[in-house]
This record gives C-alpha cells, structure tokens and sequence, in this order.
C-alpha cells in the first residue's frame, strides 16, 4: 500500500473488522450509537443477544398517570449506568414482568396478554389467561416469567408464575395457558434450562420437564426436594437466574444470603459474598430478580446486591448491600429519581428491574 | 534470528521464536525453512512505519510471558502486572490504534488485534455517534433524510434524557 493516509481512515476498515470492534461494545446504547456514526459502520450487523453480555438493567419507574397523561402511551426508565432517564412506548397496561427485554403486558380481566419489547416496540400475542384470572393476582402478589430459550425460537416456552398458586406455561401461537399445580403455597417459581424450580417456604422442589413430548409442557419426571437452610425461613427469599446457574437469595434488614444450586450434589450451596464472588444481584421486592457477573461489567460491584425498593412514600430509592451501602447508587437516586414523584403513583406498579434487548 | 524490513526501509533484528507470534510469519518462515539466510527476509511494507516497533516491544512483552503460563499458571500478581503494562501499551492515539489493528490483522497477530479493538471499543463508550465521528475522523455522509428521519427514530430514546 502506499498512501499511509488511506490507512487512518476509520471509516474504510475492512468490514470485518468493524464487525470485530463492533462486537467489543458491550452496551446495547453503545452498539446504537456505533451504527450511526457512518454508513460503513451501520452495515455492521445487529447485535444478535448472545454475542452481547446479558444488560446491564434499567429501573422501570411505577406508572405514573400524570405523566401519561402528558406524554400518552409512555413509561420511564431509569438508565443508572449513564444517568439517563429514557422515555420508551408502552401501553397503558398493567405490566407484570419483565424478562430479556419483554415486558408481559396483561389486560384488567386477563383477556388479553401480551409481550412488548418496548425498544424495538415488537409485541407478541399470548393466549389470554381466561376464567381462572383474578386481577387480585398481578395487583397485590408478585409476578414473574422466563423464557426457555431465545423468544425467536419456535420452541420457546414461556413460563409465567402468579404469587401464590400459579404456574402456568405456553409457547408462542398456542392458544391456552398449561398449568402446574403445587402442592402448596408457593415463594417463588422459575424455569431454567428445562427444569422447573419451586420455591416453598422451608424446600425447594426441582421438577424435570419432559423435553420429548413437546404438546405436554410440564410433565414431572423427576422430582428432587431440597431443605432449605434455616437462615433461609421466614426471610424475603427469591430465585435468582444467572450465568452459571440457579441460585436462592435470602433478604433481610441486616443483610442477605446467597446460596446456589450445585447441579451435580443436587443441593445449595451458601456463597460467600466476599470480594471474590463476582455475582451481582439485582433485587426487587416484588418483582424478579437478575444476576450478572461482573466479569462482563467493570461498572458492577462483584458480591453486592443492587436493591429497589420504597424507603418512604413516593421515594424511590435503589441501594447496594455489601457490607453496608454502596455510596454511588444510592447517590444516583437520591440525586435524581426522587424528582420524578412528586405526583402520586400507582401503588400497584412499584419500580422493576429491566433488561434491554433489542431481540 | 530474522529481518523485518519496514516501508521506510528500516531494518529490525528479531529472533524468530518472538516474531512467531504473528501466524503470518511463523507460516512465511516455516515455508521457507532450510532455504538460504537471504529469504529470512520479510517485508513487512504494507504496515506504517511506526508500528513495526511498538509491534516488537509488544511481542517481546508477551514472549516473556507466553499466552499459555498466562491462563494457565500464572500468578495474579503477574497477571495483574501484564494487565497493566497493556493498558499503558495501548494507551495512544487512536491513529496508533488504527495501524495497530490493520498491522495486527495483516500479521496475524490476535492477542494484540483483541488488545487494540477493546481499547478502541474503550475509547467509543459512552459517546454520542458525533463525538466518535469527531474522534475517529469520519465525516457524517448520512443523506439529511436518513439523518432526520430514519436513524433517530429508530432509536429516539438512545439520544435523549428525558430529566428536565
């Protein structure tokens, strides 16, 4: 080559490697960005969600009808790694969950269900929850749902789990809800790599799904229970999914408990949450959590728990246990969400943890 | 030993078992082997001038330390050593890391090509698609259409903060 200026010119990479620096954006607002600097580098493909670290959340603020009825069909979230505060389009359903970037979107009777990627505004039709829904369920319990694979996978199962009883699944174009039955009063539920995990208070059930028969959703094979450890009764206790696997976290005042599930010695394993764990959880009281490591992010705190939750009336506050409190959430927060409740919110619809995506 | 000749007609000494470190040479030279002294030669012209230096210092770095000690068995306190020395390698024009990344690809050298698009990943974070055009150079040649109508409102909330 023999002009050395042609060289410099970022915009005339090979492709490929714009492709390759493309993929060591990690954020999904990075990558945007990254596709609108120039034509070049907006023919760098997609992200697909697997060759991006899980997100890093942002706190979706409560519905608040004020500012509804200003700005219409819109909810808030709180952006806590660039201290933004981003305005996206989501009808004015009551939503009840949050999973990989879908929201679950459920009308007041449960007649219509649906999901909402509410960054690319895709939405996907669910079967209705019918008869047996009482709104009681997503009004006063908590409300959760996993995915079993990527959403674009024709065998995805969504799994959707209303406090206290419910346990119902489906698969995209099926047109009723499958239900599991526990056998008692349920803490919390989830499904992860085909196996159905059941919290109870005192145990936990682990319920092997039968992969074979795909028209049966649920169909217990195996059947293991767990004790639970007693730090872990009679404390806020939540199934938490993350990179390497289940674990329970257990929430008091004081502080909280970390245990995983060893697949291999089918029993829990209490995690210190020294310096060396890179586990991040983010917690909500009545809304699912998440896990991330902090491998992926320099920004996250390895071993710490980043908490939503209201201290005092229309205070929203986020903050990080560990040993004590992480000084940059809670002052994140205290600087800037409190101002967005002045008005009165729905109480039903507290903050919950949400995970961009743009699939 | 072997020769590296850069554009500028430079000449730079290497042992061979440093500059094995690029696949591209370690296949020039393994192609080559048995022949006469003369074809341990390599004209390395197609890379700016000077990089070939900051390339060898970066090979003599990592020949002390080999990638396999390095996930393998080496010490944290040596890992953390390296991780340092990197960063501060790196820690350059992004014109630099521009060369850095092409002479990385063309040599195949992928430690170095993975070190230098992280940091450049690095450099882009956090930054308006304006900023990293300023940075990197690159003209904005979206036609006003596409600028008004089709990129912002694809993602309109990437650009905004809605905190009055």
């Amino acid at each position: 080559m023999d002009s050395l200026s042609e060289l410099r010119d970022w915009a005339n990479l090979p492709p490929e490697i714009v492709e390759l620096i493309s993929k060591k954006v990690k954020y999904i607002v990075d990558y945007i960005r990254f596709r609108a600097v120039c034509s070049t580098w907006r023919s760098v493909p997609c992200p697909k969600q697997h060759r991006l670290p899980p997100q890093l959340p942002w706190l979706m603020l409560p519905y608040d009808a004020s500012i509804c009825k200003e700005n219409g069909e819109t909810r808030f979230f709180y952006d806590v790694w660039e201290s933004k505060m981003r305005k996206l389009y989501v009808p004015a359903i009551t939503c009840c969950a949050s999973y990989h970037g879908w929201l679950l979107l459920v009308s007041y009777k449960g007649s219509e269900v649906s999901l909402l990627n509410p960054l690319t505004r895709s939405e996907v039709e669910l079967p209705p929850f019918d008869t047996w829904f009482d709104p009681y369920y997503i009004s006063f319990g908590k409300s959760k749902m996993t995915f079993s694979s990527d959403l674009t996978h024709p065998n995805c199962l969504i799994t959707v789990f209303l406090e206290k009883y419910w346990v119902i699944s489906c698969r995209i174009g099926d047109r009723s809800w499958k239900r599991y039955y526990p056998r008692k009063e349920l803490v919390d539920a989830t499904h992860y790599n085909g196996r159905l995990y059941l919290l109870y208070e005192g145990e936990m059930t682990i319920i092997e799904s039968n992969k074979r028969e795909e028209s049966c959703v649920l169909v217990p094979e195996l059947t293991m229970t767990i004790v639970l450890e007693p730090e872990l009764t009679a404390v806020k206790k939540r199934f938490v999914e993350g990179k390497s696997g289940v674990y329970v976290v257990g929430v008091h005042h004081e502080g909280k408990f970390l245990y995983q599930f060893q697949e291999q010695q089918l029993k829990l394993k209490k995690i210190n949450t020294d310096t060396s764990d890179s586990t991040a959880i983010f917690y909500g009281d009545n809304y699912p959590c998440l896990a991330l490591s902090s491998d992926d992010w320099d920004s996250l705190d390895g071993g710490s728990l980043y908490m939503e939750h209201k201290c005092i009336p229309n205070v929203l506050k986020l903050a990080a246990l560990k040993s004590g409190y992480n000084p940059l959430s809670v002052q994140l927060l205290d600087r800037n969400v409190t101002m967005m409740y002045e008005e009165e919110y729905d109480e039903d619809e507290p903050a919950m943890w949400f995970q961009p995506s743009l699939f | 030993m072997i020769t590296l000749i850069s554009s500028d007609k430079r000449k730079f000494h290497v042992l061979e078992e440093v500059a094995n470190q690029s696949l591209t040479i370690r296949d020039v030279i393994e192609d080559r082997r048995g022949r006469r002294r003369a074809d341990r030669i390599i004209l390395v012209t197609n890379i700016n001038s000077k990089i070939p230096e900051k390339v060898i210092v970066y090979w003599l770095r990592h020949f002390l330390m080999p990638e396999e000690i390095a996930h393998a068995s080496m010490s944290h306190k040596k890992a953390e050593k390296l991780k340092k020395w990197e960063a501060k390698f790196f820690d350059t024009d992004i014109d630099t890391l521009n060369d850095l990344i092409l002479a990385a690809d063309s040599l195949d050298i992928p430690s170095l090509f993975d070190g230098a698009c992280e940091k450049v990943s690095d450099i882009l974070k956090n930054r308006s698609a304006e900023e990293v055009g300023e940075i990197s150079k690159i003209e904005n040649e979206f036609t006003h259409e596409e600028e008004e109508e089709e990129i912002p409102s694809e993602n309109a909330w990437v650009w905004r903060n809605e905190f009055a």
